[in-house]
């Protein structure tokens, strides 16, 4: 690892924050342009229904009504939300209308209104009739494949997105099976999590002089930017997409929500237009995480615990539309295939369509849900082999140069080892974990629990991760760093600032990033998703600061008459290796190639481009300490501990942040997040803060994150990725330690206490009979 | 760009008359608010009011009196903050303050109101619970003057009271406690801060270790809060021990009637509710 | 529509202007004197984010009907610096990441300054309480008790 960073590894304060903290940052919720309309959507209350007809007149007549769209304003092109489309060759499955004849689930928009202010919009969009045919729907994956079934999609037979389709399996499972000692399987579940940032989903869009500019919490701006021109039927080139800061994220923003709307009443209008959502709205609306309802997943190891086979099937609940439903099952076996050395692996992804709300992403995208099933049956296998299961991952994780996530890729890093070590000491494993079937006393029972995983930086090479990032240098030697991954508060723009200032030997104040970011500015980038920003984005930004270092080295070298290799930056000063008092300031040379009068002007600007291959895993263990209540079901969670080879942390405070966000995020999606659709008539039971839970500051346990840095090769500063590695192991370390507590496996998500108190009540009753 | 439109019409009276012939002349049109914590929230769900009308401009409406030997007296206006930093309710009427310290955030708790709760008449409502096991009784006020209504007949039925539509609830009051009473609260919730799935509050009149008297409020189980006497009687006159508790968990859960909803299950409500009776009981006589 | 005169103390300004008898405090502060600063999420109690301090009281001014607190004393994210210098808070809201996304901020950072004043010095467990009401999905909370309890020791 590089000796004496200056700037790298500080924990220097991310600039946005000020603005942020004095609540004088912009978000689209925030946001008033000249002459605004107020946007409002008629939604459904139908899970499946024709629109047989749409009456806007009155709506149309009410003073103050600027616009009123439907599906008479929709160019009827097919199309996606899920704009993540983009970044396969032949794409994921588009099969949406901006207002189609179909309504597909409680929610979905009917029409639109503009209007001058919220109270007309409202009363406007009461006032349009709409005519409906209701039709038969299903509510749950098994319903949907059963014969006669309603269909969801004409084009879709039984209901089937995509059939059971196996996927980058190798050797010979049923032979490995058969040689196997010990085997354990089960079918697991998964909730909806909701992304829930706090910010609701919204946007701000405005159509003059013939260009579209859409103000959007958008993480993957220019491919949204290329969705919004499909949809619209209009030149990508006409589309302008502008990210001011977004109050929420967490793969909600890889996904269109209100947009289409927005920018269809802004063509009617003619005038720019909010869209703001409500909350009851954006937990109906949004696309949720990628809802793997089931996997089924078998696993078989020797004696001595060696791998041997592992059979999964992952099923998604698509919603009413594909969404991400297929690459969240494609990443869930891909991700499961980086943890631990089996001989062979045979897994298979199914989609199938129900009348729910479609899913797209959230932080763990897939990986959640794997390492959820395969963790617990990692602890089960542990039990009956009898080894520490501390012991089994350490003893069988694969290592740097075995098989990653994608075939022919190759890890590049692992630092697991180091992070069972330092999870388990910060939990006190030792004292706690008293082998397998330790007798436990009492009402409320403590237990202990691990899990562990690898993950990516960044999805390359299943997906394209192109990248441009800009360093524009001013006459006083600071820079402008223009690149484009959302401004979702992930901190990411301080680690590339730090890298930046660090490569070129200036200060972290010297370089400032664009915000808001615009899409005629910002060079192509895919954004922020995957873990990508820091990993993928910060390559990009060390690459162009490496550029533009060579041209201020050399610029510098014609002043110093001193060959630019012999020379170094510092401290803003750029000097001679051989002889530190001969230099010249930093500043000196960025006022010369702006205001040269020696005939010599030349603004340095430059833009590098990355296409990463190598996806560098960061690792983490996961540390639960629980404490079960027999007779309610209640599980506290007393301790939960991450461990986190992250590379190198560019910014410790960032990182820390990440994976503790994630962390309790991933508490929430363990024992009590879940977005409940009626199985009646599909209406989201859950429409609120008040009925679909987040964890407040009571609910937030006695929780680290620690730091493992022991560097990746291919890194920017040997950097790995911490965008979502936080929220993995929350849901199978607790599982694990509420086993370890009272003996009973739980294979669903969340753990609730009607769940855990079932249990308690069927393992009593088993063992009684 | 709000989440909820209110009536255009709000009236804001600025003292009871006044207020009382406001609700008079648009019998049964006007809703009451107190600290907006309930009714503001109902009107972003779709409940709709042809007016409101806020109590927040009439003065002299937030107190909290004892009067020694007879009652403790609550006002309309009293926040849930207040009643949480008031000593004579931690000490005396300890289920009324868990109630109302352990209720919703501190920012709600700046608003809202005990009597606002108990107007609310939610199955669920934390300080109903502590407020029937209390044995309170609600002072309304309407045309043809004061009148009083026990809590034991003042919730008809689902979120209905025995209020009149031209009457205001203007305060609550609570017997006086001797220092042989004791009473506690607890509510289940999924996240701390949560409508409970599951509450309870007991109030205990004992004489060293035997239990005289007993009332026994369970909320979250059927459509409003209810009193538990099977479990009352259970008690009564009896010395509580582990025995009488076991007897007090059971007779609990056939007594209740609960549902299914995003909170819980009626068979865990029903499992569960014996054993949070007991609890609570538990906790009161830890207070003796 | 039914206005009524209205005069408000934002930040130690007075403010006389019409408002609608039925809007919300969130409304008039948001919309009609333009502090952006005052957040709106749930619309229902929930969040916090739209907290402001009234009569130096932490309240919702999203639940909070504008007309039953005229002519009342209230402060919004808005006036909590004093001219370019960050009030304590905010400087340790920066210095420990306790902000990503920034959208809960503004109410989180009046409930701690609401703490504070009744509380200057809270343990953990009071800042938990304290601050219980404002929901934050970024961070995890870990650094934003960090933040308020360095205030608290007298931090920088």
């Amino acid at each position: 690892m590089q000796e004496e960073l200056r700037v790298v590894g500080k924990r220097v304060p991310v600039k946005e924050n000020f603005d942020k903290v004095q609540g004088k940052a912009d978000y689209c919720a925030t946001i008033t342009l000249p002459g605004m309309l107020v946007g409002k959507l008629l939604h459904s209350p139908h899970a499946h229904a024709r629109v047989v007809s749409v009456d806007t007149s009155r709506a149309e007549g009410l003073q103050g009504v600027k616009a009123v769209v439907t599906k008479k304003d929709d160019p009827r092109k097919i199309f996606t939300w899920n704009v993540m489309t983009y970044q396969l060759p032949d794409g994921e499955p588009q099969d949406q209308y901006i207002f189609d004849d179909v309504v597909r689930y409680v929610g979905e928009p009917v029409a639109a209104v503009a209007a001058v202010n919220e109270e007309i919009a409202k009363k406007a969009v009461d006032l349009i009739e709409v005519e409906y045919d209701v039709l038969p729907a299903v509510f749950s994956v098994e319903d949907a494949v059963k014969k006669g079934a309603p269909r969801v999609h004409d084009t879709a037979e039984n209901n089937i997105g995509a059939p059971p389709t196996p996927v980058f399996c190798y050797g010979d499972v049923e032979k490995d099976f058969s040689e196997s000692d010990t085997i354990v399987e089960g079918v697991f579940s998964t909730s909806k999590q909701s992304q829930a940032g706090l910010e609701n989903a919204g946007c701000v869009a405005e159509w003059r002089n013939g260009r579209l500019t859409v103000w959007s919490q958008a993480q993957l701006p220019h491919m949204t930017k290329r969705m919004i021109a499909q949809a619209l039927d209009i030149p990508e080139s006409t589309v302008r997409v502008i990210q001011p800061f977004a109050g929420t994220g967490f793969g909600a923003g890889t996904d269109l929500c209100p947009e289409p709307y927005a920018c269809l009443l802004t063509m009617k209008a003619g005038a720019p237009v909010k869209v703001a959502l409500t909350r009851s709205e954006d937990l109906r609306m949004r696309f949720t995480r990628e809802h793997i309802v089931r996997v089924e997943m078998k696993m078989g190891v020797k004696k001595d615990g060696t791998p041997m086979a592992l059979k999964a099937k992952y099923t998604g609940d698509a919603g009413a539309y594909m969404g991400k439903i297929l690459s969240g099952c494609g990443v869930a076996l891909a991700s499961n295939i980086t943890e631990y050395e089996f001989k062979s692996m045979y897994q298979e992804i199914e989609a199938i369509y129900t009348h729910h709300l479609a899913c797209g992403a959230m932080r763990g995208f897939g990986g959640m849900q794997s390492t959820f099933a395969r963790e617990i049956l990692v602890d089960e296998v542990c039990e009956k082999i009898g080894m520490n299961p501390i012991e089994f991952r350490k003893k069988y994780h694969r290592g740097v140069g075995g098989l990653g996530w994608f075939p022919d890729t190759k890890i590049s890093s692992c630092g697991l080892d180091a992070c069972l070590d330092v999870g388990a000491e910060r939990i006190g494993w030792k004292g706690k974990w008293q082998g397998w079937g330790a007798k436990k006393e009492g009402i409320r029972r403590r237990g202990v629990g691990v899990a562990a995983m690898g993950w990516l930086s960044g999805a390359q090479p299943m997906l394209l991760e192109h990248t441009n990032a800009t360093l524009k240098f001013n006459s006083d030697g600071t820079c402008t760093l223009i690149g484009s991954p959302g401004l979702l508060g992930q901190g990411v723009l301080a680690a590339h600032c730090q890298i930046a200032a660090e490569v070129l030997g200036i200060d972290y104040d010297d370089v400032r990033p664009l915000t808001p970011q615009d899409t005629d500015i910002t060079g192509f980038d895919i954004g922020t998703h995957a873990s990508r920003g820091c990993y993928c984005i910060g390559r990009a930004v060390e690459k162009a600061a490496q550029q533009a270092r060579e041209l201020f080295l050399e610029r510098a070298s014609k002043k110093l008459g001193v060959a630019a290799d012999a020379l170094d930056i510092k401290e803003r000063r750029i000097f001679c290796k051989d002889d530190p008092e001969k230099g010249i300031e930093f500043r000196e040379i960025a006022q010369d190639t702006i205001y040269s009068f020696g005939k010599d002007c030349r603004q340095i600007t430059v833009n590098a481009t990355i296409e990463p291959t190598e996806f560098a895993p960061p690792w983490q263990a996961g540390f639960a300490e629980v404490e079960v209540d027999t007779e309610t079901g209640v599980v506290e969670v007393i301790k939960m501990i991450i461990a986190h080879d992250i590379g190198r942390a560019i910014n410790p405070t960032v990182v820390e942040g990440q994976l503790e966000g994630g962390q309790l995020q991933g508490i929430g999606f363990a024992l009590f997040e879940d977005i409940i659709i009626s199985s009646e008539n599909g209406v989201n039971l859950t429409d609120s803060f008040n009925k679909y839970k987040i964890a407040s500051m009571l609910d937030c346990p006695d929780h680290e994150a620690l730091l493992v840095e022991l560097g990746d090769p291919t890194g920017p500063f040997s950097a790995k990725s911490c965008g979502e590695s936080g929220i993995f192991l929350q849901a199978p370390a607790i599982a694990n330690a509420i086993y370890d507590a009272v003996g009973i496996r739980l294979r669903d998500v969340p753990m609730t206490p009607e769940r855990v108190l079932a249990a308690l009540k069927n393992k009593s009753s088993t063992q009684t009979n | 760009m709000s989440s909820r439109i209110l009536p255009e019409f709000e009236l804001l009276p600025h003292d009871i008359d006044e207020a009382v012939k406001m609700l008079g002349l648009h019998q049964g049109k006007a809703s009451i608010m107190a600290g907006g914590t309930d009714l503001l929230v109902m009107m972003g769900d779709g409940f709709r009011a042809d007016y409101v009308l806020s109590l927040g401009n009439i003065p002299d409406l937030a107190y909290i009196i004892e009067e020694s030997g007879k009652w403790l007296r609550i006002g309309a206006m009293t926040t849930l903050a207040e009643v949480a930093e008031s000593k004579v309710v931690q000490e005396k009427y300890t289920a009324l303050w868990q109630s109302a310290a352990q209720n919703g955030s501190p920012q709600t708790r700046n608003m809202g109101t005990v009597v606002g709760n108990l107007l609310r008449a939610s199955p669920s409502g934390d300080c109903c619970c502590a407020v029937l096991a209390l044995d309170g009784w609600v002072v309304l006020e309407g045309p043809q003057g004061r009148r009083e209504v026990a809590i034991d007949d003042f919730w008809l039925e689902y979120r209905a009271t025995a209020r009149r539509p031209d009457e205001i609830a203007v305060e609550v009051k609570l017997p006086d406690v001797k220092g042989n009473t004791t009473s506690a609260f607890r509510a289940m919730t999924r996240t701390t801060l949560d409508l409970a799935k599951l509450n309870a509050a007991v109030r205990l009149d004992m004489s060293g270790k035997q239990c005289e008297n007993a009332r026994v409020a369970i909320g979250a189980v059927a459509p409003t809060t209810i009193r538990v006497r099977k479990a009352e009687e259970l008690i009564r006159g009896k010395e509580i021990n582990e025995e009488t508790l076991e007897e007090v968990g059971k007779v609990v859960s056939t007594e209740v009637s609960p549902i299914d909803d995003v909170r819980s299950t009626a068979e865990y409500r029903r499992t569960i509710s014996g054993v949070l009776v007991k609890r609570v009981i538990e906790e009161a006589c830890k207070g003796v | 529509m039914q206005k009524i005169p209205a005069t408000f103390f934002v930040n130690g300004d007075r403010y006389d202007l019409m408002i609608d008898t039925h809007a919300l405090l969130l409304e008039v502060l948001r919309d009609d004197l333009g502090f952006k600063g005052v957040h709106e999420s749930c619309g229902e109690g929930d969040c916090g984010a739209c907290t402001v301090l009234v009569d130096g009281v932490a309240v919702l001014s999203c639940l909070t009907l504008a007309a039953a607190v005229r002519g009342k004393e209230i402060v919004t994210i808005e006036g909590l610096a004093k001219g370019s210098d960050l009030d304590p808070i905010q400087n340790a809201f920066v210095k420990h990441g306790a902000i990503q996304c920034g959208y809960c901020t503004p109410g989180m950072v009046m409930a701690a300054k609401n703490l504070l004043n009744e509380n200057p010095h809270p343990s953990r467990e009071e800042i938990k309480k304290g601050l219980a009401g404002n929901l934050c999905r970024c961070t995890g909370y870990n650094k934003i008790i960090e933040a308020v309890s360095d205030v608290a020791k007298g931090g920088k």
